[in-house]
């Protein structure tokens, strides 16, 4: 036994001890410093996370002159329209606007975002826009690799060590749990998200998984210790008050050119849908949205979650519901009884909301929408008036 | 968490030997297999993936096999592996039964399905009718044992059984020392040698590429991160066995330096090839001899077994085109080179080589079949562009 | 007797060096080559079976 011990581990010992010793110059050997990237603290659009990682540190905090209003949705973000908020309401307004999503980032990726930044979350002004096919069969909660995009190990690790948030960071193991098998090769933070989640079922569980659990938080020390240096401090965000200016914008204008600018794309269809689209995609082609059958709404699940986030935070959240177009998804109306349970909700805890739910063809504002399910400018210019009034940018 | 595929499974493996070590002083040999029972089922249990079908698995083959030879006694033995088989078979073949509200592949699919059908049937095929049935503790040790869980090596019973009984007795510095070392160099060729294989070579080329020396390229580089690949998962699981009390057999011993196909497959997957041999070629080659007809053909006969037999190897790793043809060419050369030591028993004289220097001989064929090899296994990988 | 006994303590050294050294350059978070995962067979026997 002795033989083993020193011919066989003391040789591993020192190896461990020079590898911990000399961390820093085998990285300098092996690794190449990275380069500083210049961070545009301007931005106004992020697509995800993952592909400007760098962005992740101005998540969720203000600009110099004002506060700065973050917008989260999924695919009616992308296009870069002239009236997105991020575009309108930041060029005429000290308070800016940060968009951040594509298609699929849905309630949980959301939730988890959030909560990996919930040191940020009290009286942070955020809009969420709630699109209704998230709430279908076929988008019924968020994919994995959709969260993955927007919820990088720095900010799961985050939440993981958080123990001020016992309740979320529960249904956060649980979620991703319910997704593990999707990931291939799983990270460390997500792995022991899922070893927390297995290891509370019983209490043989939490006894078989107690001592992984615990050697995997020493490796996963280790490795925010290598590459998270510089993040180790907690940023604390003053939040400012919403300055409020004197801009002169005649809605009434603004939305009678953009709404006929609208309806001048639609030439070859009567469904108020671009001419482009509907020659490519729809094609007079009627839709049916699938409704979620039973009670196992995943989507609704993390939304009320979502919503009891940012009560707890105290968050000066507001919401966007999206409409569908009518005319294209003939058995919307199955939907409303939902769409009304969701702005109960929001109401209910003191939040606004701006619904441009309908389902009704003679009720429908026409040109609201560029396609079937995403706003046109006039749209947009819709939810700008909605923001301003809202957070009082207006004198 | 399947076996082998994070570092949670090294940290859980690590405890188990450690607990191995601390109850060989309080408890008799006779508990070694229990206590390595109930190590194995709380792997399954807290940390493998549809446990539940597993044990049930475990369940149906034992009283199967109980049932059929022993209690109904069929004489032909191809009914019971017919029925100990149904489950992978079901999966194999990916029946859809419309009726049903699930996918059947669903339902019965589980990690670990295809080795431990080939153990069960290992064991059936071994047994003859009337012999006692095994306990069912080291039937389910055998079957669970964590390193080989999920990819081998194939074991069989009498061996597993054998090296259990040795108990606490083959927990010592010397067994620990020798699996340690596996260990080590199973470490070093999956996690290093087919890693740097994988990210420096494979890719090197486009895979698309239909240039020859891209191709060529491609083919090398995949043989040998195959090797190192799945020699270093059996190398861990030989290594790991030896530190817990078990000996795993040997699946891998320097293929490169195969002569001939033969040779190959007692070098190359041993396991898996012994597996064939016993239980799939010896058999058909039999039946085959009794069929009247071949009795004038026999290297006939036993080409066909031949071809047959890595038929369903290449079947067995799924029922596509690149598996199968794969198996089919292992099995081709397999029958030319038999035919070839055929022709040459028959005229008394080498004849491919002649009278050339037996060194010559031997760097000649192990060029050979190293190619051959690299070319099947390229064609087995599916990333062939042709 | 000793001789062996000391050449296997820094033969082993210097084998765990070069394991852990690779094992480090190949699996750090600091190394971004975008296969900085672990490329598993298991996970092509868990597919398939």
């Amino acid at each position: 036994m002795k033989k083993i011990i020193l011919i066989y581990f003391v040789p591993l010992f020192i190896v461990f001890s020079c590898l911990f010793l000399f961390s820093s110059k085998i990285n300098s050997i092996f690794f190449y410093s990275k380069v500083n990237l210049t961070i545009d603290s301007s931005f106004k659009y992020l697509e995800n996370f993952r592909n400007t990682p760098f962005y992740e540190d101005q998540f969720l905090t203000n600009n110099d002159s004002s506060e700065t209003i973050f917008i989260l949705g999924s695919s009616e973000l992308t296009g870069n329209l002239e009236a997105h908020p991020f575009n309108f309401i930041s060029r005429y307004f000290k308070t800016k606007i940060k968009g951040i999503g594509h298609a699929g980032n849905q309630c949980f990726s959301i939730y988890s975002q959030l909560l990996a930044n919930e040191n940020l979350l009290k009286n942070a002004p955020i809009i969420i826009v709630l699109s209704p096919g998230w709430f279908s069969e076929s988008a019924n909660g968020t994919s994995s690799s959709i969260f993955l995009e927007f919820n990088s190990s720095r900010f799961l690790n985050k939440i993981f060590q958080n123990d001020s948030i016992p309740q979320f960071k529960k249904y956060e193991a649980k979620r991703i749990s319910s997704l593990y098998n999707e990931f291939s090769n799983p990270d460390l933070s997500i792995r022991m998200f899922f070893l927390e989640n297995q290891s509370s079922k019983n209490i043989l569980s939490k006894f078989f998984y107690f001592p992984i659990i615990e050697i995997s938080k020493v490796l996963n020390t280790f490795n925010l210790e290598l590459t998270d240096t510089k993040n180790k401090k907690t940023y604390i965000i003053e939040r400012k008050s919403i300055v409020a200016e004197s801009v002169k914008i005649n809605w009434d204008s603004i939305f009678n050119i953009s709404k006929q600018e609208q309806l001048n794309n639609c030439t070859n269809n009567k469904w108020y849908i671009d001419n482009e689209y509907y020659s490519k995609y729809t094609n007079g082609k009627t839709k049916m949205i699938d409704i979620v059958k039973g009670k196992n709404n995943q989507e609704l699940k993390d939304f009320k979650m979502l919503l009891s986030l940012l009560k707890t935070k105290e968050v000066n959240a507001s919401f966007i519901i999206l409409p569908l177009n009518p005319y294209c998804y003939i058995n919307s109306d199955e939907l409303t009884p939902l769409i009304n349970s969701l702005q109960n909700d929001i109401l209910k805890n003191d939040f606004s909301c701006m619904n441009f739910w309908n389902t009704d063809t003679a009720k429908y504002d026409k040109g609201i929408l560029k396609d079937i399910m995403h706003l046109s400018n006039y749209g947009w210019y819709k939810v700008d008036e909605f923001i301003i009034k809202k957070y009082k940018l207006l004198k | 968490m399947a076996p082998f595929s994070s570092i949670s499974f090294y940290i859980i493996i690590t405890l188990f030997i450690g607990i191995i070590y601390i109850f060989r002083f309080f408890l008799s040999n006779n508990y070694y297999k229990h206590l390595l029972a109930i190590l194995n089922f709380s792997f399954l249990y807290f940390a493998f993936p549809k446990p539940y079908h597993f044990f049930i698995l475990v369940g149906f083959s034992y009283f199967a096999t109980f049932l059929i030879s022993n209690v109904l006694k069929f004489k032909k033995k191809i009914w019971g592996i017919l029925i100990l088989l149904l489950p992978m078979l079901l999966v194999k073949f990916d029946l859809r039964i419309d009726f049903y509200p699930f996918k059947l592949n669903d339902f019965l699919s589980f990690a670990g399905l295809s080795y431990a059908s080939f153990r069960i049937m290992g064991y059936y095929m071994d047994k003859s009718q009337n012999e006692k049935m095994i306990d069912f503790v080291t039937y389910f040790n055998f079957l669970s044992f964590t390193p080989t869980l999920l990819i081998g090596p194939i074991d069989k019973l009498n061996r597993f059984k054998a090296s259990q009984d040795i108990g606490f007795l083959a927990i010592n510095s010397e067994n620990f020392i020798i699996g340690w070392n596996a260990f080590v160099k199973g470490v070093a060729f999956k996690y290093i040698i087919s890693e740097l294989i994988d990210r420096y070579w494979l890719n090197l080329f486009p895979e698309t590429s239909k240039e020859i020396f891209h191709v060529a390229n491609s083919m090398y580089a995949y043989y040998f991160f195959l090797f190192f690949d799945f020699s270093g998962y059996s190398f861990m699981a030989l290594g790991i066995g030896k530190m817990m009390g078990i000996n795993v057999p040997i699946n891998f011993t320097n293929p490169f330096l195969a002569i001939n196909p033969q040779d190959f497959w007692r070098r190359f997957h041993i396991s898996l090839g012994d597996w064939l041999k016993d239980y799939f070629f010896t058999p058909l080659y039999l039946f085959l001899t009794r069929k009247k007809r071949l009795k004038k053909y026999p290297i006939a006969r036993q080409n066909m077994a031949l071809v047959l037999t890595f038929l369903l190897m290449g079947c067995w790793n799924g029922l596509r085109f690149n598996y199968i043809l794969s198996g089919f060419l292992f099995g081709v050369f397999s029958a030319i080179h038999n035919t070839y030591i055929f022709q040459c028993k028959k005229k008394s004289r080498d004849v491919f080589f002649g009278n050339l220097n037996p060194l010559m001989v031997k760097i000649i064929s192990i060029f050979i079949m190293f190619n051959l090899v690299s070319i099947a296994m390229y064609i087995f990988s599916g990333r062939c562009p042709y | 007797m000793k001789t062996t006994f000391i050449s296997r303590f820094f033969l082993n050294c210097l084998w765990y060096l070069i394991i852990v050294l690779a094992l480090y350059f190949l699996y750090s978070p600091l190394n971004d080559n975008p296969k900085n995962k672990v490329n598993s067979s298991v996970q092509f026997v868990y597919q398939q079976f």
